[in-house]
């Protein structure tokens, strides 16, 4: 079962399960930008919450089911259609043969998972162009299965932050105003306009991870995404909570980004309620199938 | 021990080298420890919040680690685009910038920035000093060999970059769906002058 991708404004690209072990190499964790949206999309279809999946950034994609295929798309809210007819975003949705499927660009949030049964097969990274096919891992009978509301990473401008190594040499009150950002981010890095004041902090090349922002000596912030260098010398100001991340992977290019900082402990805590939160997402949609 | 985040540490202040401390704290399965990496003069710890505590971290003094292994890596110095002006920055011909630059031995500190770059040191110090490039080229070509300050490194990928380009080696010095990575934190760098027929013969070949 496979679907060919007609056309793509934005980035498409398969994302696997974060990579663990690598970094001494210098290989990023990567992985879904939101891995809640994509957790969810994949649980819907009943997979591994980290089979790897389609994410999709930005822009308007059509793709052509070759086969009867059923998928599942959440994440960013963006009209969606096959066949012409209007479908709900954050649910499986059942392709016939010769249907295609079609995202608008998204009216809330920037990314859209798109998860086919049992996995994406087709080999991790990379951008896919129009014409190439993504294939379903097993296959599976036209069904049902929503999330009783869109993800939580969605909407949000406002993200948590424990102050970073450098908080001392670059005091956390540069980020103490509105962000927007800037055209140029991408996977490897979130990119906020207007500049900060430069500087002339060196420090030794250090440990870098997803969510460090980062302040190069021209006065640019930059947070480090999913495909960010494992390690850097720019002097790092904070670091997005990992709870927040995934909003981080949702704002869009000239959204507003804010940042409020909170103590390590409460960073923690967020974290677990977000796990937690999933977990009870996740036992909802697993007693909807069981009941359907 | 610094929180970078809420889900990573940076240990510093180290007893032994940042390599040697990385690869213990893997060997010894401390709850919670997903990945320790090497960086300068420090080493990340990349942790499950939910479970690691940072008081099960030992103190790592002189550890012994495998003997660093010693890698000959041939550049084509004829290609690097800023052989030229980076002498010309040093106040050198460019012949005495490659001797200088191949007479040494540098230790591997980290790898990292891309998949397998890595960080070489130290220049000798008739060639240190140079900044990098005022604007970072767009893309380096995969094989750039390149100095900058007292340190020199190799672009396995092509990537942005900003560090002065003096050649270019012909081998493949990573392969990320292959899990090729020949060089470790730790290892030893020496690089040879090849020509421009030799790098045509070598190219692709890995490590």
């Amino acid at each position: 079962m496979s679907l060919r991708i007609e056309s793509v404004f934005g980035l498409a690209c398969v994302v696997g399960s974060p990579t663990v072990g690598l970094r001494k190499y210098g290989v990023p964790p990567g992985g879904p930008f939101d891995t809640e949206s994509a957790a969810l999309a994949n649980a819907i279809l009943g997979n591994n919450l980290d089979a790897p999946i389609l994410e999709i950034a930005l822009g308007r994609f059509e793709a052509l089911a070759e086969h009867d295929i059923t998928v599942a798309i959440v994440g960013a809210e963006c009209p969606a259609s096959v066949a012409a007819r209007e479908v709900v975003m954050q649910s499986a949705v059942n392709l016939v043969a010769g249907e295609s499927l079609l995202l608008e660009p998204p009216g809330i949030g920037t990314r859209v998972y798109l998860a086919l049964p049992g996995g994406v097969s087709a080999s991790v990274g990379g951008r896919l162009p129009p014409g190439s096919s993504i294939s379903a891992f097993e296959s599976c009978a036209p069904r049902g299965g929503a999330l009783a509301q869109r993800p939580a990473s969605l909407g949000s401008s406002e993200l948590r932050v424990v102050p970073g190594p450098q908080s001392g040499l670059l005091p956390f009150g540069v980020l103490e105003r509105e962000f927007r950002l800037s055209p140029s981010s991408d996977r490897t890095g979130v990119r906020l306009l207007p500049r900060v004041a430069a500087h002339d902090i060196e420090i030794p090349s250090e440990p870098a991870c997803p969510g460090a922002v980062q302040a190069t000596p021209s006065g640019e912030l930059i947070v480090l995404g999913p495909d960010g260098p494992t390690i850097g010398g720019y002097p790092k100001v904070a670091v997005v909570c990992s709870a927040d991340f995934d909003l981080l992977g949702q704002i869009p290019l000239g959204g507003v980004v804010r940042f409020s900082p909170i103590s390590l402990e409460r960073a923690r805590e967020a974290l677990q309620q977000k796990r937690r939160r999933l977990e009870t997402c996740l036992s909802s949609l697993r007693q909807v199938s069981r009941a359907t | 021990m610094a929180p970078l985040g809420d889900s990573a540490w940076i240990l510093s202040e180290l007893e032994a080298a940042p390599h040697a401390v990385a690869a213990t704290l893997e060997s010894l399965a401390i709850q919670g420890l997903i990945e320790a990496v090497a960086s300068y003069e420090t080493v990340g710890l990349y942790v499950d919040p939910s479970v690691f505590d940072p008081e099960t971290i030992p103190s790592v003094a002189s550890q012994e680690v495998a003997p660093p292994r010693t890698h000959t890596v041939p550049v084509c110095y004829e290609m690097g685009e800023d052989l030229a002006a980076a002498a010309d920055a040093l106040g050198l011909p460019a012949q005495r910038l490659i001797e200088f630059h191949t007479a040494k031995e540098y230790d591997c500190f980290a790898i990292g920035f891309c998949p397998g770059f890595p960080y070489l040191g130290y220049l000798d110090e008739r060639i240190s000093g140079l900044p990098r490039l005022s604007s970072p080229r767009p893309r380096v070509p995969a094989g750039s060999v390149a100095i900058t300050g007292r340190q020199t490194g190799i672009y396995p990928l092509e990537r942005p970059g900003g560090w002065n380009i003096i050649g270019r080696t012909p081998l493949c010095l990573v392969d990320v769906a292959a899990r090729y990575f020949p060089i470790s934190a730790g290892d030893r760098i020496r690089f040879e002058s090849i020509s421009v027929g030799d790098y045509d013969r070598l190219l692709g070949e890995r490590l």
